[in-house]
């Protein structure tokens, strides 16, 4: 109950910023429950930074930056040794990357070479630099933002590094009530700056931990694997889930589980989140595509005809 | 009471008295076709029944109410009779499992009736309410309204506009209700008002624009709709039809149903053929009517009326007073029509149609029919010496006939085979005058290969003849038959004839108090519907005879020499005939008339003796009957206990369970099943919570949600506690009571 309503703080706190985007903090929180990162995809200016600023804030975490423009170098991000002639040795100085909340914004407008430096370090959450591994503080968390590829003068993502995000989300547009109220809170001083932290690393931490104590029942799983295979032969699909892709659902349904106050996890939790984890992970057929039917419609029809496991000898 | 309330009242009485108008469209046709008395007590039990749907009454009590008021009706209404109620419904019912239909008695129908009105009153109910569609009662009526028109004598003209406009008002009224429920918006005023007043306008519109259009008019030419079928259902499958006088004879042939209701009762010197009308055209089938417009000549009471019949000498004349029973929009016509002296109705004018001679009365120029008129006639006299010199050869000259009536009376269909007027050649060419051929083919229908006959009577097939086929294959009839194949051999040989229509003279009422010297009283009965036929005479006139075998003819013809005396003279053989015949008729009906003063005597003493049979009659039977009532009994109560399986199922099934305490999974299987067969079925695809959602919110309650949690903590949480049957005893049982309904 307790650490419910720890995660409930954070997530009211990240309200009171963003204004009708709930579902998109909740994911965002069981994303950092998890030790996932996330991908959000949308056009510049719908407040994917206030979002990160404001997760960050709440944690009273390191909070760090990383614009990403075409010229920007690995170095750039993961940090750099630089020779001290004072003590006539190279000291680190730890790149963007090393800190607790990060946001990569624009992911996709920088050479592959930059990107693949960026995920590398999210998947080890650790840089090596001049043979030197160094471990990133936990908790660890990006928030990559990238304009929709259609957008000119971008690199888009390469398939099996967005396997690397856990969740990706689409802030979209606020409603008209909605966007009113962001322009009566934006009149006065910025909202963001009044931010209190209401919960601390340490406290994460231990939710992350609780987070593998959530039961996942053979059934849940018997029906996570129907639905990663049903992704695999679904016949519009080019590539399917992974079996990564898999264990990501499993984790971000744990992770939910305990946003919810649960200590198990149910079917629901992974409907609610199979599309969050799995449309940047399947591949459709070209055909399909001309059709206009997205990865999104083809889970969700999988959702549909998949059968959820409600009796105990579903799973044999 | 708020406003909401208010308008849902306004609502439901505007719907349930529009069901009410409806309800008594069926009941006006069933009560005039099957006689049926106490109309208003009917509608007051149709009343009853709608207003305890409408104020939700206890099911138990409102069965009492309706009880009690058909038990009231029967104790009222019957009476009379000589029989206790009960016993009447015994002896119906014990009839009713040995079949003896007549034995059935009218309390039993009625009784039978008011259930029937009382589960019609609570479908309707259960259609307004549950379904919110009429349409399919609306259409139900609609077509039982067309049927009924088409097929039986009730006129459904005034009954099917009242019934589009009820049931247009019903169908708007409820698609407004289910369009406001469905939207969830409020039953207000205004939002009935918005939903209602562009459906009132548009069909305004469309009223307007449908009188704008163009319309037939003298909807007499127009066939009637589905004429073509009712035809082919009375002769194309040679079915029997119901002898009776029909305005259509587009199809003759086929079989005739004897039917002896009575259609009027007439007074006269003497008996009367009674004449309708003529008919001119003839396709082969049947008779019909030439195209074109219907002339037709005016006359008030007490007007001299000239027909094509001319009318007798002064001392033939007499009065015919005419009684209907049946309802008629014209007017029966003894030979020698002279003036329509009085009716009971105060009809303005009387129209006769010039082609046919019909004569209808209107009022306001609206047709009537009169159910009561006495007519002055004088039976027309033909002199045997005028007969004798007619020759065909002078139809051509004669004036009495226009060139276009002589046409249209010497018209024979094209496919007309050859052999009908040779024939006719055959029979006549030795008789030198009209009048003497004409009587040469009456009496060939007398020489013993032609046959009476209503029954095994043909349909023309396609292709074939009508008179063709009587005259050569089958040679077997009735009046239809000898007509008109009389009217065909004589136009064959090239004399005017056409085909008539009406009652032939009826049996005589031997009463006492009637009976006078100088009239006689007549009953006319749907046996007596015939038809004959008139030959125009060169020089004479048109001139009736009687063609079919059996039947008394008319006695018109006058020798010269004996004028004076009045005794008329036909040919001697056929007066001989005739007079043998009206003897043995009279005869007859002495004998029939004492046969029924014995039977009256009788009466008494053979009621008793029936009274006595049946009662042997249902001791005999008792076993067996008593046998057939308890398996019937065994039946209804198994398929009530089928029917209302919802209701007694769950009951039996949370017995069972509070006695076994069966597991969590178990018991919400049993859930599972009892939602499906209120039709709340899980997809595959949906989880317990969704399905737990969508069945609280459809049974308004949190248990599905409650029992749920439990179940999915169940299925799940590995390390869960198993709930037992005292966590989830509440839920469940809640929910199995829900899907009662």
């Amino acid at each position: 109950m307790e650490t419910m309503t720890k995660l409930q703080a954070v997530i009211d706190n990240i309200e009171k910023v963003m204004i009708g985007k709930k579902h998109i903090a909740e994911l965002s929180v069981v994303a950092l429950l998890a030790q996932g990162h996330v991908l959000l995809e949308d056009v510049p200016g719908v407040g994917k930074t206030m979002m990160v600023r404001a997760l960050a804030k709440s944690v009273s975490a390191d909070f760090k930056r990383i614009q990403f423009t075409p010229d920007l170098l690995p170095s750039d991000v993961i940090g750099v040794s630089i020779y001290n002639p004072k003590e006539m040795e190279f000291h680190f100085r730890p790149g963007p990357i090393m800190g607790n909340i990060v946001l990569a914004d624009e992911i996709n407008r920088t050479s592959p070479k930059t990107q693949a430096a960026l995920l590398e370090g999210m998947e080890e959450a650790a840089v090596t630099v001049d043979g030197v591994t160094r471990q990133i503080s936990k908790p660890f968390f990006v928030m990559a933002t990238q304009n929709p590829i259609e957008y000119e003068g971008t690199y888009p993502l390469p398939e099996a590094q967005l396997d690397r995000f856990l969740l990706k989300l689409k802030m979209g547009y606020p409603s008209k009530e909605d966007e009113i109220e962001v322009l009566r809170r934006a009149e006065g001083e910025r909202p963001i700056n009044g931010l209190q932290s209401v919960i601390t690393i340490e406290e994460l931490l231990k939710l992350q931990e609780e987070v593998h104590q959530v039961a996942v029942s053979d059934l849940l799983k018997t029906y996570i694997v129907s639905l990663a295979q049903a992704t695999r032969q679904h016949p519009s699909v080019y590539l399917g889930a992974s079996p990564r892709a898999s264990i990501s659902l499993m984790k971000a349904a744990q992770a939910y589980a305990v946003l919810r106050g649960r200590n198990y996890v149910t079917p629901d939790d992974v409907q609610y989140l199979a599309p969050f984890v799995m449309s940047h992970r399947v591949i459709l057929k070209p055909e399909t595509r001309y059709e206009n039917i997205t990865t999104e419609d083809i889970i969700a029809r999988i959702l549909i005809e998949t059968p959820v496991p409600v009796r105990k000898m579903d799973y044999l | 009471m708020n406003n909401q309330e208010i308008v849902k009242w306004v609502k439901l009485l505007f719907l349930y008295s529009m069901i009410f108008l409806m309800l008594r469209e069926w009941l006006m046709p069933i009560m005039e076709l099957t006689d049926t008395g106490h109309f208003s007590l009917l509608l007051a039990f149709i009343v009853l029944c709608l207003l305890t749907n409408l104020f939700n009454m206890n099911a138990w009590l409102s069965g009492v109410i309706k009880l009690l008021y058909i038990i009231w009706f029967m104790l009222y209404v019957h009476s009379q009779s000589e029989q206790s109620l009960l016993s009447e419904l015994t002896t119906s019912v014990a009839a009713v499992f040995t079949g003896d239909w007549q034995a059935i008695t009218n309390s039993f129908k009625s009784l039978l009736f008011f259930i029937l009105l009382w589960m019609t009153v609570y479908l309707i109910h259960h259609w307004l309410t549950i379904r919110r569609s009429i349409l399919f009662f609306f259409l139900i009526t609609v077509i039982f309204l067309a049927l009924l028109d088409t097929f039986t004598s009730y006129d459904a003209n005034d009954s099917i506009i009242r019934t589009m406009i009820i049931g247009m008002a019903l169908t708007g009224i409820l698609f407004a209700e289910k369009t406001i429920h469905d939207m969830g918006m409020k039953s207000s005023w205004k939002n009935y008002g918005l939903l209602i007043v562009p459906l009132v306008g548009m069909l305004f519109v469309s009223t307007l624009f449908a009188m704008s259009m163009p319309k037939y008019k003298a909807s007499e030419n127009l066939p009637k709709p589905l004429e073509s079928v009712v035809n082919w259902a009375n002769t194309g499958m040679n079915t029997t039809g119901k002898i009776g006088y029909v305005e259509n004879d587009d199809q003759l042939g086929g079989d005739f149903e004897a039917d002896d209701t009575p259609i009027l009762q007439y007074m006269a010197k003497n008996d009367q053929y009674l004449r309708i009308e003529t008919k001119s055209l003839y396709t082969g089938k049947g008779w019909t009517r030439p195209k074109g417009d219907i002339f037709v000549k005016t006359f008030e009471y007490g007007d001299e009326v000239t027909t094509s019949i001319k009318a007798g000498p002064a001392r033939k004349r007499d009065l015919l007073q005419v009684e209907m029973n049946k309802k008629y929009d014209f007017i029966m016509q003894p030979y020698g029509l002279e003036k329509i002296t009085k009716g009971n109705a105060k009809s303005n004018k009387f129209y006769i149609e010039m082609e046919s001679g019909k004569i209808r009365p209107t009022i306001k120029n609206e047709k009537t029919s009169l159910t009561a008129y006495t007519i002055q006639y004088s039976s027309p006299v033909y002199s045997e010496k005028e007969l004798e010199e007619s020759r065909v050869a002078q139809v051509e000259r004669d004036s009495g006939l226009s060139k276009k009536e002589r046409k249209e009376y010497l018209q024979i269909p094209k496919a007309m085979p050859v052999r009908v007027a040779q024939l006719a050649q055959s029979i006549t060419e030795d008789k030198k005058s009209v009048y003497d051929k004409a009587n040469a083919v009456v009496d060939y229908f007398n020489n013993g290969d032609y046959k009476y006959s209503r029954t095994n009577v043909a349909v023309p097939k396609a292709g074939q003849d009508y008179v063709d086929q009587f005259l050569f294959d089958t040679k077997l009839g009735y009046c239809d038959n000898f007509s008109t194949s009389m009217v065909m051999m004589m136009r064959s040989i090239g004399v005017p004839t056409r085909w008539v229509k009406g009652f032939s003279e009826g049996n005589r009422i031997l009463s006492d108090k009637d009976d006078t010297p100088t009239s006689k009283s007549y009953v006319v009965t749907n046996n007596n519907a015939h038809s004959w036929v008139e030959v125009y005479i060169p020089n004479v006139g048109w001139m009736s005879f009687e063609p079919t075998i059996g039947f008394s003819g008319f006695d018109q013809v006058e020798k010269e020499s004996d004028a004076g005396d009045s005794v008329p003279g036909n040919k001697q053989k056929k007066k001989q005939q005739e007079q043998q015949e009206a003897k043995n008729k009279e005869q007859q009906q002495a004998q029939e008339a004492k046969k029924q003063q014995q039977e009256k005597i009788k009466e008494e003493t053979k009621k008793e003796q029936k009274k006595k049979e049946q009662q042997a009659k249902s001791s005999q039977l008792s076993a067996k009957t008593i046998w057939i009532i308890v398996g019937a009994i065994a039946i209804v109560v198994i398929t009530l206990f089928i029917i209302f399986r919802k209701k007694w199922l769950p009951a039996l099934l949370i017995w069972r369970y509070k006695k076994q305490q069966p597991s969590l999974e178990k018991s919400y299987e049993a859930v599972l099943k009892r939602l499906k067969l209120i039709g709340l079925t899980r997809l595959d695809g949906e989880t317990l919570t969704d399905f737990a959602k969508r069945v609280d919110a459809k049974l308004q309650t949190n248990d599905m949600s409650q029992l749920t949690t439990m179940m999915e903590k169940n299925l799940y949480n590995p390390n869960a506690e198993v709930a037992t049957w005292n966590d989830f005893k509440e839920c469940w049982e809640n929910l199995i009571n829900q899907t009662r309904g």
